[in-house]
């Protein structure tokens, strides 16, 4: 999706009150035109460690759900034993698999690079409406 | 599943055009869904108790109280969440719903043109798509949702709101829910003739003509993309409407031509520089005694708390006229438009509240239904 062209009016800082100058950390206060706000600088690193530690909790759960599935199935002769650890892609899958790790790896490491422009730009002079 | 598209020269019912969701789209938006739910649950509960802490005497005004809120981990993730979820629903690798489109581009772009196409060959008034029209500029400046390009930028840009209104309201599950319960609300008769203001991609007038097969459906809207997805599941519903792509400021109806004008939450996208106007022209095109009705979010009189959480939504969602629009006299407006007896009440069935045990709900959102009579 094309993003909208933008006038060249100047940037409106929207975690700044306009009517008193007085600057905010996450009530918005105008429209975001020109870069993302930055909601979580006060975020307490101890809070974010909590989530990640969460979510490799939340990781394991499902590695260890995963591997007594498999140890069902090679037990219940469903798979022989080490199917999947010695499972090799044909020429095609493991080309398709590539794909999919190197997608997964952008979606999840372009978080971390992204871009603060607004994915989803208003025209600054939208002020002449507010 | 690929679907196909006959396009059917009788207007018989046909096989819808479906958008190929992966199983990971499909639980990824789960996830979002999920932690929207989650945003605009537990997390305003908590962020509630929070407040009450820090301002046990609840504030009357609700500059004071943003200035509390500001300061609480749990409001600086709420604005995070409000405004990010919505960027990874629209925008992410992948996974989002543009790039989810993009992959199927020729495919849907064909089905949509060959639907108009069709339309347009056998029954042009049912569709009059207009490339002279000039949008006006505040439509042109804000692409509301975090939309990019807004709803008219793209040949998919209706599919994409088709596909994102899911998460859009609570009731994301049944996502027509929200039309019943305005049609439910409105004076029980028969309109014969009815207009759609703001049709977007269709749905909540195919649920009105479910309900009611006896209307004559017409929809309105600036984007000819979202008209033309309106038009093409129209079709496979085998419904005849009237679509036309217009500016709401400057109708071409004949005057006194509508027995109902509705709209689903329009007015707090629309400027007050422009709302008497659009008023005005919403009057012109009813009959006397029709009704121009629809249903908006708004503050909550006398509750600072909800007015902080409903006035960040404008700006962290791209709902940019939202916080002129808390302040429009629309009721003054309306009478000086026209319309006889003007009506605004809260619309309970609508207002989400976070349970609690022992302790009172809180209200995060509020609802107005808006039934205007000329």
């Amino acid at each position: 999706m094309s993003k909208m062209t933008t006038s060249h009016d100047t940037a409106i800082d929207p975690l700044v009150d306009p009517a008193t100058g007085q600057r905010f950390n996450a009530a918005l206060q105008g429209p975001v035109t020109h870069e993302e706000p930055d909601f979580l600088h006060k975020l307490p690193m101890d809070n974010a460690v909590g989530a990640i530690v969460a979510l490799t909790a939340e990781v394991w759960m499902l590695r260890e759900r995963l591997a007594a599935l498999e140890a069902e199935l090679e037990s219940r002769k469903v798979l022989p034993v080490g199917a999947v650890e010695n499972h090799q892609d044909l020429a095609a899958a493991a080309e398709a698999r590539a794909a999919e790790l190197a997608a997964y790896t952008e979606r999840v490491m372009s978080e971390l690079t992204r871009n603060r422009e607004p994915v989803s730009q208003i025209d600054p002079a939208v002020r002449k409406f507010l | 599943m690929n679907a196909r598209l006959d396009i059917d020269n009788d207007g018989h019912e046909q096989d819808p055009l479906v958008v190929h969701e992966s199983r990971d789209f499909r639980s990824y938006h789960a996830f979002l869904r999920a932690a929207r739910n989650y945003m605009e649950g537990p997390l305003v509960g908590q962020l509630h108790d929070r407040y009450e802490r820090a301002h046990p005497t609840p504030a009357s005004d609700w500059r004071a109280a943003q200035w509390v809120l500001d300061e609480l981990n749990e409001f600086q993730f709420y604005c995070w969440a409000y405004r990010n979820l919505q960027r990874f629903k629209y925008h992410r690798p992948t996974l989002g719903i543009f790039a989810t489109l993009e992959r199927d581009r020729d495919r849907l772009e064909r089905a949509l043109d060959a639907a108009a196409a069709e339309t347009l060959k056998s029954d042009p008034t049912a569709l009059r798509l207009d490339p002279s029209l000039s949008l006006p500029e505040y439509f042109r400046y804000v692409p509301f949702h975090q939309h990019t390009g807004g709803v008219a930028g793209d040949s998919l840009a209706g599919l994409a709101y088709e596909i994102g209104r899911r998460t859009t309201v609570p009731a994301h599950a049944d996502p027509n829910g929200i039309y019943r319960i305005l049609f439910d609300a409105l004076p029980q008769r028969e309109y014969a003739r009815v207009l759609d203001w703001g049709v977007g991609h269709g749905a909540a007038l195919i649920t009105w003509q479910q309900r009611q097969p006896q209307s004559e459906c017409h929809g309105v809207d600036l984007s000819a993309p979202c008209l033309k997805v309106a038009n093409l599941r129209a079709r496979e519903r085998g419904m005849r409407f009237l679509l036309s792509q217009q500016d709401l400021e400057h109708l071409d109806y004949p005057d006194a031509h509508f027995d109902l004008v509705f709209f689903n939450f329009m007015l707090h996208e629309l400027p007050p520089a422009h709302t008497p106007a659009l008023l005005a022209e919403a009057a012109r095109v009813l009959k006397p005694g029709g009704l121009f009705a629809g249903h908006e979010f708004h503050l909550r009189p006398g509750d600072a708390f909800q007015n902080v959480l409903q006035r960040t939504h404008a700006w962290t969602n791209n709902e940019t006229y939202s916080t002129p629009w808390y302040d429009t006299p629309i009721g003054e407006w309306a009478r000086a438009a026209g319309f006889s007896k003007v009506s605004i009440t809260p619309f309970e069935r609508l207002n989400r509240s976070v349970r609690r045990p022992g302790k009172a709900p809180i209200n995060a959102n509020h609802w107005n239904l808006y039934v205007f009579e000329k």
